[in-house]
């Protein structure tokens, strides 16, 4: 009997796919942002050939060399959008430093060559690629990865050779990857999106002053010491968190956990660092929630503006990240460099997040006037603790983190603040973060 | 608010959600039953199906109009499948031969769809905006429409079936084959229809389910185990069974994170069917 | 010739089930194919309705060659079947079967016709018209796929043992509605284990032996052919 037969195969997929994907979502993870479209497949085009170019400090002692770094990020798979992103910035970066005539460190001039390798968004595939671009490549810093486990596998190889690694992920304090004092060579020049925190708060006890009780919508990605962090805050604003609900990652139907948030009568909806607070507030207002949505995640207000639609749910809803309507000058230039080269793709927010890492970490290099030791830049950066210390594109910035991470070795910028009210994005301003 | 209403806001989305999963199982249950083949990239039409909804309305077509017009060509897209791909041929063994086109299936129209459209979640116009009140409590109005349509296609597929000459005969070959044939039925129309009716409703589902929540390339997976988890339950070919199963799964989806957690609702399809299968091998409504 | 089958060679996953058999049919005629289980009889049905495809030999209806061919196109011609497992829908209506029957008549109010037609020969179907298929006895189901049959319009019905397991009433029964089709006009090609019965209905006869036909005649001389009573008749 055939049907007979294919009826068993058809059971014994069902049960093998559930088991899969129940395994598979205990162990997802989070990634930086989401943004506009983009109509791009994965690139994997290597950096700008480059070799000596004019020198503009001309330094008349130095010479003109060569400052490698390789970069992993994943290039192909779910996550390649990401990788996308990240390497064009870089290029970018490149080619504004070479163009430039290099920069210069110490008594050198260096030109800037990226190599970049795809880690297919595996721990497998990053330590592959840091073993060659440690081993083969003999690069001078290596950055990038968006996973713990990738980031994890590429923290053993770099360690052990000795070479500095500069982590390209905003990930929570007391998570096994995160920079503290047993990974000495490891250092994160990319900001925290729950920094945000008190930046919010304050706004919203000026602009809100009756609202007081919070509803928090956290992914459960191990948010625990977050949410700690912001009750503390919450509570020290005279305002109550309310209501807690947790949803795994990969959750496409945000109904259910804000039915429940709704249902304690909160006047604020706060949804958590991921990619899916556009999702949350179409649903909180769909179940007619008419508070005040707090996204404390990396989507802009233009993505929000786009994917939420109706001008009745786009008021209200507070946003902290790249505001790619209200740009620095620094950020347009970046962007309009980008819509030059690829004129067909939209502008991926990510790309300025991604921009700031090499330059931040070429700032470090610049101080400790030398690209070499990777122990000393790492001293030499948990020294720059003052504002102003590093200059990114939305403005001076500095190394901080003891307080969270026990070592200064997290870069520090001013954040954004947008308001969406009727569909329109209101930019309030750079908001410096504040330590609490 | 009182845990009344939660119950009510909790059952009205597990209704829809559930409404999707019949539209999912209907298709793959009247495919598999007709053809006696496993469409593994039925996710993949729904997905699809949204995204030429997407496109449409990128296009200036209204929502309805476009989803309309999505389901038509997600319909001949079924038509042309059956004829260039699973069409039985001689020296071909049908059910491991559909496993495998139908899985490079998935992944050729997946990747396609990252090429065209990109990673990035896109979403339609919504359904419509805002709640209504049932007993004090606010339902939005979008899952009601989602469910009104969901029910509107079921009960036009039933009409169709139970009421036309092609919808009997459809019937007729997916419950004896050879005795089919005997009555001058033609195997290959009847897999054609059941290709085309089973894909427009892909595309309504993807359609409504892009509406209600977003669009992304890897989309189409979540609703796929879905249906076959359903086909499972209810029993292979009985849309009583498709309904009945679907609904099960939508509430466990919108009750079971409310009242327990969400880690509880994705077990709980896993512990259904295992169940059922343990005591009622041929599915709560199917047939020896 | 109406119906002619020439030299018809069948297998089955490379055995030979069917040895080269020819045998013909005019119009008017019962014709019996009798023989033991196994014999190849029904393979020899299913090959005429195109179910099978021969490894050799010509099969002609109606001055057409018609081996190979399609199910669907000789259902067309008229040339109906009802097979052996009777070939229902189990879990459609009585009703919904016989309206199945009647799919390639593409005129609505011709087949409402024909099926209250067919109704009033089968008095027990039309009490249990809203009933499932599955649900009807043995008899019930057997008199349902010859009801279903004839709503194809069929000028040749080719009857696969039509008495298999049913009780001796229901046999009388069987025997009288297949006379009553006769003589209604249709041919009727009758393959039956129930040998005895098969001679009283049918005017001429084939005894078929592992996939031969070793005896050919009118049914009355095979009544009293020595082997025929021997092998088939149990006397």
């Amino acid at each position: 009997m055939r049907s007979k037969r294919v009826f068993l195969i058809c059971a014994v997929l069902v049960i093998g796919v559930l088991l899969f994907s129940l395994s598979a979502c205990a162990k997802e993870e989070t990634t930086t942002s989401s943004a506009p479209a983009t109509t791009a497949a994965p690139s994997t085009t290597a950096g700008p050939e480059t070799t000596a170019g004019p020198t503009t400090t001309g330094a008349p002692a130095g010479e003109v060399k060569t400052l490698k770094i390789g970069t992993i990020m994943p290039q192909t798979g779910p996550l390649a959008i990401l990788g996308l992103a990240f390497t064009r910035a870089w290029d970018l970066y490149a080619e504004d430093v070479n163009q430039a005539g290099g920069v210069k460190i110490g008594n050198d001039t260096y030109q800037i060559k990226f190599i970049h390798e795809d880690s297919k968004g595996s721990a497998e595939g990053a330590s592959t690629a840091a073993s060659k671009l440690v081993n083969q490549d003999k690069v001078d810093l290596v950055i990038g990865a968006i996973l713990e486990s990738e980031m994890a596998a590429i923290n053993q190889v770099t360690e052990a050779a000795g070479v500095l690694y500069a982590q390209a992920n905003a990930n929570i304090p007391g998570a096994p990857q995160d920079v503290s004092s047993d990974k000495p060579l490891q250092v994160r020049p990319f900001i925290n999106h729950d920094e945000t925190g008190p930046i919010d708060l304050d706004y919203i006890a000026k602009t809100y002053p009756e609202a007081k009780k919070i509803a928090l919508s956290v992914p459960d990605i191990g948010y625990e010491g977050m949410v700690e962090r912001l009750q503390a805050q919450v509570a020290a604003r005279g305002m109550q968190i309310v209501a807690q609900e947790k949803w795994p990652w990969g959750t496409t139907d945000f109904v259910p956990i804000m039915t429940k948030l709704n249902a304690a009568k909160p006047d604020i909806i706060w949804a958590m660092v991921s990619g899916q607070a556009n999702d949350q507030l179409k649903a909180a207002r769909q179940l007619g929630f008419k508070g005040v949505f707090v996204s404390n995640s990396p989507l802009g207000a233009d993505v929000f503006v786009v994917t939420v639609q109706d001008p009745a749910a786009l008021t209200d809803v507070i946003c902290n990240s790249v505001d790619v309507t209200h740009p620095t000058p620094e950020v347009k230039k970046l962007m309009d460099a980008w819509q030059a080269k690829w004129p067909n793709d939209p502008f991926i927010s990510d790309a300025v997040h991604a921009y700031d890492m090499p330059w931040v970490m070429v700032q470090v290099m610049q101080k400790a006037g030398a690209i070499g030791d990777a122990a000393t830049l790492v001293k030499t950066m948990e020294g720059m603790t003052n504002p102003g210390d590093i200059q990114t594109l939305h403005g001076p910035g500095y190394i901080g983190g003891a307080d969270r991470f026990g070592v200064n070795r997290v870069l520090y910028r001013p954040l954004p603040l947008s308001r969406i009210m009727n569909g329109q994005i209101e930019f309030i301003g750079f908001m410096e973060p504040v330590k609490e | 608010m009182s845990s009344l209403d939660l119950w009510l806001q909790a059952t009205v989305n597990g209704i829809a959600l559930g409404w999707l999963y019949v539209l999912m199982a209907l298709g793959l249950t009247l495919i598999l039953s007709i053809m006696g083949i496993l469409q593994l990239a039925h996710g993949e039409i729904y997905m699809l199906g949204a995204y030429a909804v997407h496109y449409l309305v990128g296009r200036g077509l209204g929502l309805y109009p476009a989803i309309a017009t999505s389901m038509f060509i997600m319909a001949v897209l079924g038509i042309i499948l059956e004829r260039g791909l699973f069409r039985p041929r001689s020296g071909r063994e049908v059910v491991l031969c559909s496993i495998v086109i139908s899985t490079g299936l998935t992944l050729i129209l997946t990747s396609a769809i990252v090429v065209i459209f990109g990673l990035y979640t896109k979403s339609l116009p919504l359904l419509a905006t805002g709640s209504v009140e049932i007993f004090g409590a606010a339902v939005p109005k979008d899952r009601i429409l989602a469910i009104g349509f969901s029910v509107l296609a079921l009960v036009l597929l039933y009409l169709f079936l139970k009421k036309t000459r092609l919808g009997l005969a459809m019937i007729a070959s997916a419950q004896n084959r050879e005795g089919s044939f005997l009555k001058g039925i033609n195997p290959n129309r009847m897999s054609m229809a059941a290709m085309a009716i089973g894909c427009a409703l892909a595309a309504l589902a993807g359609a409504l389910a892009g509406a209600i929540l977003q669009l992304q390339p890897y989309m189409g997976a979540l609703p796929m185990i879905k249906g076959l988890v359903i086909i499972v339950l209810g029993g292979l070919g009985s849309i009583p069974g498709a309904l009945i199963g679907g609904l099960i799964l939508g509430l466990i989806d919108g009750i079971v994170p409310v009242f327990f957690s969400p880690a509880v609702a994705s077990v709980g399809p896993l512990v259904v069917v295992i169940l059922v299968l343990l005591f009622r091998p041929k599915g709560l409504l199917g047939h020896d | 010739m109406w119906l002619e089958v020439r030299d018809l060679v069948v297998r089955y996953e490379g055995a030979e089930v069917v040895k080269g058999v020819s045998l013909h049919l005019e119009p008017g005629e019962i014709v019996t194919l009798i023989g033991s289980n196994g014999a190849g009889k029904s393979t020899i049905l299913r090959t005429l309705s195109g179910l099978k495809t021969p490894a050799a030999g010509e099969i002609w209806f109606e001055g057409v060659r018609i081996d190979g061919q399609r199910p669907q196109t000789i259902v067309k011609m008229g040339m109906v079947q009802v097979p052996q497992d009777r070939g229902l829908f189990p879990y459609m209506t009585v009703a919904e079967n016989l309206k199945v029957g009647a799919y390639l008549r593409k005129d609505r109010k011709a087949s409402a016709r024909d099926l209250a037609e067919v109704l009033s020969h089968f008095p027990r179907l039309k009490e249990r018209a809203r009933q499932q298929a599955s649900t009807l006895s043995g008899g019930e189901q057997q008199m349902l796929a010859i009801a279903t049959a004839l709503m194809c319009q069929p000028r040749l019905l080719l009857l696969d043992e039509p008495s298999m397991g049913l009780s001796p009433l229901m046999v009388g029964e069987i025997a009288k509605i297949i006379r009553e089709i006769h003589e209604a006009g249709t041919s009727v090609l009758l393959v039956e284990q129930n040998s005895r019965l098969a001679l009283k209905l049918a005017s001429r006869a084939y005894v078929l032996e592992t996939g031969k036909i070793v005896i050919e005649g009118s049914a009355e001389e095979l009544l009293h052919s020595e082997h025929v009573r021997k092998a088939y008749l149990g006397e």
